[in-house]
């Protein structure tokens, strides 16, 4: 699987969870827990490195976007993360 | 509404991380939103405003366990700004240094010896290979990112590698003005206060000197905050949230 090599378990999560349509941080970090169910073995604070390395690697894009009042920042697949998901 | 907990966290986690200015307070801005988000959750849940907060910097994790992992994007930002102001300042001032050099009437007199020669032509190839290297570091910490697992470890070389080429670069530079019949001196009898030309000379000189410092203070950053204590691999601990028993 050329380019999806560094992808490791919570990349995969995380990208499955925006498959359903763009997020912000917070609204992800509750679809991991769900997904996750008992335990979820990552911080919230962890969550948006791996989301700026997602969006370096080219898997997602993000923008800020107004929403009920608040800016916030809104991340959502590339075709290159759709695909990447898929396998 | 109190938000002291949220803010001394956000301060502290600013405190810890250096990089580009822009992404870092984005980053931090995107922190204080998720947990503000966290404590709107809480407080709907029926916690008090002071035990939300704190529930919600627990699901955060603390500063040491988490920021070695921004540290890491930041590193990363600072490598690339370093590495593509360095091809363009290399690229550029290889095509312009013969240019800018004639003007001054250098070699007006007499031909240059082999062995001056020999140096400008090494100097020249070294330049060609320093950029092209330079290229290479702009793919690592670009596209290349894909390929390279952990392209933050390459920062740091990155800085001095830069900061070496650059001090490569100014002894060349001075071997070369030294070297050159006219240049120095061209250069000097062109400044006077009488002559409003040597006001371009002397801005010249400075479009010349300064870009390599920026250049040169951007390695540095890109040193300084790339070390292996502040990328360390923090082992993210298990948590489970209140709100998802």
């Amino acid at each position: 699987m050329p380019g999806t090599y560094f992808l490791d378990h919570h990349d995969r999560e995380v990208l499955a969870v925006l498959e359903r349509g763009p997020l912000y941080g917070y609204l992800i970090m509750e679809a991991l827990r769900l997904r996750a169910g008992e335990e979820l073995d990552l911080p919230t604070g962890g969550l948006y490195p791996i989301l700026r390395r997602l969006e370096r690697l080219g898997y997602v894009r993000s923008a800020w976007v107004a929403l009920d009042g608040r800016h916030r920042r809104t991340y959502e697949l590339t075709e290159m993360g759709r695909q990447a998901h898929v396998r | 509404m109190s938000q002291s907990l949220i803010d001394s966290y956000i301060t502290e986690m600013g405190r810890s991380l250096s990089g580009p200015r822009r992404l870092k307070s984005d980053l931090l801005l995107e922190a204080r939103d998720s947990l503000t988000d966290a404590v709107d959750a809480y407080r709907d849940a029926g916690y008090a405003e002071e035990e939300a907060q704190s529930m919600a910097l627990a699901d955060f994790g603390t500063v040491a366990e988490v920021a070695p992992a921004y540290q890491r994007e930041l590193a990363l930002a600072q490598a690339r700004r370093t590495a593509r102001w360095f091809v363009v300042l290399m690229a550029a001032q290889m095509f312009l240094a013969d240019e800018s050099w004639r003007s001054t009437g250098a070699w007006s007199d007499q031909d240059p010896t082999a062995g001056y020669l020999f140096f400008t032509r090494f100097w020249d190839y070294s330049q060609m290979i320093f950029v092209v290297v330079a290229v290479l570091a702009l793919f690592t910490f670009g596209l290349g990112v894909r390929y390279v697992s952990a392209p933050w470890r390459f920062a740091r070389a990155t800085g001095w590698l830069t900061l070496a080429v650059l001090g490569l670069k100014a002894l060349a530079s001075a071997a070369l003005l030294l070297a050159t019949p006219n240049l120095a001196s061209g250069m000097v009898s062109s400044i006077s206060l009488t002559h409003p030309a040597s006001l371009f000379t002397l801005l010249g000189l400075a479009i010349w000197v300064l870009p390599n410092w920026y250049v040169a203070i951007s390695a540095v950053r890109c040193v300084a905050i790339s070390t292996a204590r502040r990328l360390g691999t923090a082992e993210l601990g298990r948590r489970r949230s209140a709100l998802y028993p």
